[in-house]
């Protein structure tokens, strides 16, 4: 059989996941691109006789380098040369989504346009003559309608029809004074050996782009001089950068095309979105849509999520009699017990409350609304030193810091989801909540508990706003396509949301199960109390808690709620106040708040950052908790609460 | 301007000439929601202040 490589490509919100998961279902590996922390779904399909391999480039605004997104999709194009490009393109957008094929051309590789969302853009009276696209491309034009599967097959026949009979890719020219400098440097660049057409990076080099710059200097640097000299000179004809002055020029060839195969009817009245948008907008109404949205959101998923936990509970407590009955008390009984036990632990948090949450975020992002989001927060944001997009992760934070810290994945550079993540899990989950309410909350009042997640949420702001200072390289403002509300499609966001979470299982299984029998096993040798006694200068002298409270911070770990049944289980009752005083519950809630994230959010933290990344956030909170923990309690002593 | 930011914006479009309509602000400061060419973007507002409107 034969065998094909496809590579998606497309700008965000053009319909790029519904065209992957509808050509390819449930047949998808999900992982991350080699050596970064970017997700790349690939997936196969047979079709005519055809093994098609389809890989998902992730979601892109231009070529040029400015995020991550962006290099390792051009770099797949140029290296693992995929035998066919599928660019999706939005034809409600057409003039911004070629900027892109422009883009994509230049790369010489074998191109089909798929010219998506037809039916939204026959409601606005937008026509497309793709016959005429295609001759002026020089590339397949196909249109389609991918939450209806229209078109997609047509697709694949353009694909195995350039693979057969060939492709020369079209080349579009820029104006004299541009184009002569680029044909100087392709000269010049005789002989350079490298997996990019030379055209290629000639135009990069004028557009001075950062990593080509650097990939000519080692071998060439003569080139690198000649094209800084023909940079200069570009500015001085265009009174631009040379980069912008590149961009304007592929504007100008797209308008040109558009112009010859667009055609707009007349006004059109304001479509149901862009009325209800008034609302989800609005200084007032549209703040408090949003919450409506989040609390409805979490309300719901906990209260099912209650139902279904106590199922798990009956189930974890009649295996357990089976499982003791059978294997009888040992200690290897009892670590082999901690594995299954921590294994539908981890399925007690997964099923109930991270893929739900997971679930309707993909919902709220297909649907649009996640950018109306960024809007309203993206001034508490830049508080933070960054942008609106990063608000999503920290609501989400809320229900539960695994989905958080996943999705923290949209933001656009690394530098940005380093603090975005960061902030998410100082941000108190629903278990956190548990703890806080049931000691803090119980014992002095609602009163206490909203000034500490108030202090709560300075502190994350804070915190935040250090760290964008600390890290290299400079914000980036806020450029978002703010897309038009759309229908969901179930279909595809189920199968991500299912992929995703199995993954998700994969990664978090091993850390889980390991850190519960390890927990257990210092437990019953009695070694968890020596520790526990080892963390006393911290915990009795520093923070001026119990001498336990290392015990209980070590199960916390597993999650955060046993907190509070490990202290019920020492003290033999739940009335905390006969071991803590008022001072101590409002310093261990804080701890607990600070101290560090759980066992499946660090595994999160693995797949979003590597395993560096996830030790060095534990650590810096673990210690940010114990700095707040102590100066708090010694705060609270001055004002007289002991 | 942040050459950076220009050429982002020029990749979307928006370059010297284009025309672009402000849909709306948003409250506290917040970015600036613009149509260009059929497709809105929200862009922050100290950015969107250094884009110099011509009416
Ligand atoms: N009306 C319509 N909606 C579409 C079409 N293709 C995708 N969508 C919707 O557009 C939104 C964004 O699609 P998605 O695949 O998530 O975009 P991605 O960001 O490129 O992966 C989703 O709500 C889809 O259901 C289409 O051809 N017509
Ligand atoms: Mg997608």
């Amino acid at each position: 059989m034969k065998e094909i490589t496809i590579a998606l490509a497309g700008q965000a919100n053009v319909g790029k996941s519904v065209i992957f998961n509808n050509l390819t279902g449930l047949h998808q590996h999900i992982g991350n691109w080699p050596g970064k922390t970017v997700e790349k779904a690939e997936g196969t399909l047979f079709y005519k006789g055809y093994f098609i391999n389809v890989i998902d480039l992730p979601g892109i605004y231009s070529l040029t380098h400015f995020s991550l997104e962006e290099l390792i999709a051009r770099e797949y194009i140029a290296e693992e040369k995929p035998d066919v490009v599928v660019n999706i393109v939005d034809a409600t957008a057409l003039e911004r989504h070629l900027i892109f094929t422009l883009q994509l051309l230049e790369l010489e590789r074998p191109l089909v346009i798929a010219v998506n969302m037809i039916d939204l853009a026959e409601k606005r009276g937008i026509k497309i003559n793709s016959q005429k696209l295609e001759e002026i491309l020089g590339a397949p034009v196909v249109p389609t309608i991918a939450i209806r599967g229209k078109g997609l097959t047509e697709v694949l026949d353009k694909v195995i029809e350039l693979t057969e009979k060939g492709y020369s890719p079209k080349r579009f020219e820029y104006g004299r004074e541009i184009e002569d400098r680029i044909r100087k440097l392709e000269d010049a660049l005789e002989g350079f050996e490298s997996p990019y057409p030379r055209r290629w990076i000639a135009i990069k080099l004028l557009e001075k782009d950062e990593e080509v710059m650097k990939l000519v200097e080692r071998e060439n640097p003569e080139v690198l001089e000649l094209a800084k000299k023909l940079s200069a000179e570009i500015e001085e004809i265009h009174g631009h950068d040379s980069s912008i002055a590149i961009a304007n020029e592929r504007v100008g060839i797209v308008r040109q095309i558009v112009e010859k195969v667009v055609e707009i009817a007349e006004e059109r009245k304001p479509s149901l979105g862009e009325r209800f948008d008034e609302i989800a907008t609005h200084k007032v109404f549209g703040y408090l849509l949003m919450v409506i949205i989040f609390a409805g959101m979490f309300l719901t998923v906990f209260g099912i999520g209650d139902y279904i936990v106590g199922f798990f509970d009956e189930l974890t407590e009649s295996l357990s009699e089976t499982w003791f009955a059978y294997f009888g008390s040992g200690i290897l009984s009892e670590l082999g017990w901690a594995a299954v036990e921590s294994f539908i632990a981890l399925l007690g948090i997964v099923i109930p409350y991270i893929a739900p949450l997971y679930f309707l975020l993909f919902l709220l992002e297909n649907w649009g609304y996640l950018a109306r989001v960024s809007f309203l927060l993206d001034n508490v944001m830049h508080k933070a030193g960054v942008h609106g997009k990063a608000g999503i992760p920290m609501i989400l934070g809320f229900g539960c810091n695994v989905p958080a810290c996943l999705s923290a994945r949209i933001m656009e550079t690394w530098r940005e989801k380093v603090i975005t993540i960061l902030m998410t899990t100082l941000i108190p989950c629903s278990a956190v909540t548990v703890v806080v309410m049931g000691l803090t909350g119980r014992y002095l009042g609602v009163f206490w508990v909203t000034g500490l997640y108030l202090f709560t949420l300075l502190m994350v702001l804070l915190v935040g706003r250090l760290t964008s200072k600390i890290l290299p390289g400079k914000p980036v403002e806020l450029i978002m396509e703010m897309p038009s509300y759309k229908t969901p499609n179930l279909k595809t966001i189920l199968i991500m949301t299912w992929l995703r979470i199995r993954q998700f299982i994969y990664i978090a299984m091993p850390l889980v199960i390991l850190a519960g029998v390890f927990i257990k096993f210092m437990d019953l040798t009695g070694v968890l109390s020596v520790v526990s006694d080892l963390m006393s200068p911290i915990t009795v002298e520093w923070l001026m808690l119990p001498k336990e409270t290392g015990m209980l911070l070590i199960f916390g770990v597993l999650r955060k709620e046993l907190i509070l049944l490990t202290l019920a289980s020492l003290l033999g009752t739940t009335d905390f106040s006969a071991a803590l005083t008022p001072n101590q519950m409002v310093t261990l809630s804080l701890v607990t708040i600070f101290y560090i994230p759980c066992i499946a959010t660090i595994a999160a933290l693995v797949r979003e950052m590597g395993a560096k990344g996830a030790t060095l956030i534990t650590v810096a909170e673990i210690l940010l908790a114990i700095l707040i923990g102590g100066v708090a309690s010694r705060l609270l002593l001055i004002l007289g609460i002991t | 301007m942040a050459h950076g930011a220009e050429k982002r914006l020029a990749d979307l479009g928006i370059v010297v000439g284009s025309r672009i309509r402000v849909v709306r602000k948003a409250p506290f400061g917040g970015p600036i929601e613009v149509e260009v060419a059929g497709s809105r973007f929200l862009i922050g507002r100290r950015l969107a202040e250094r884009i110099i409107v011509e009416v």
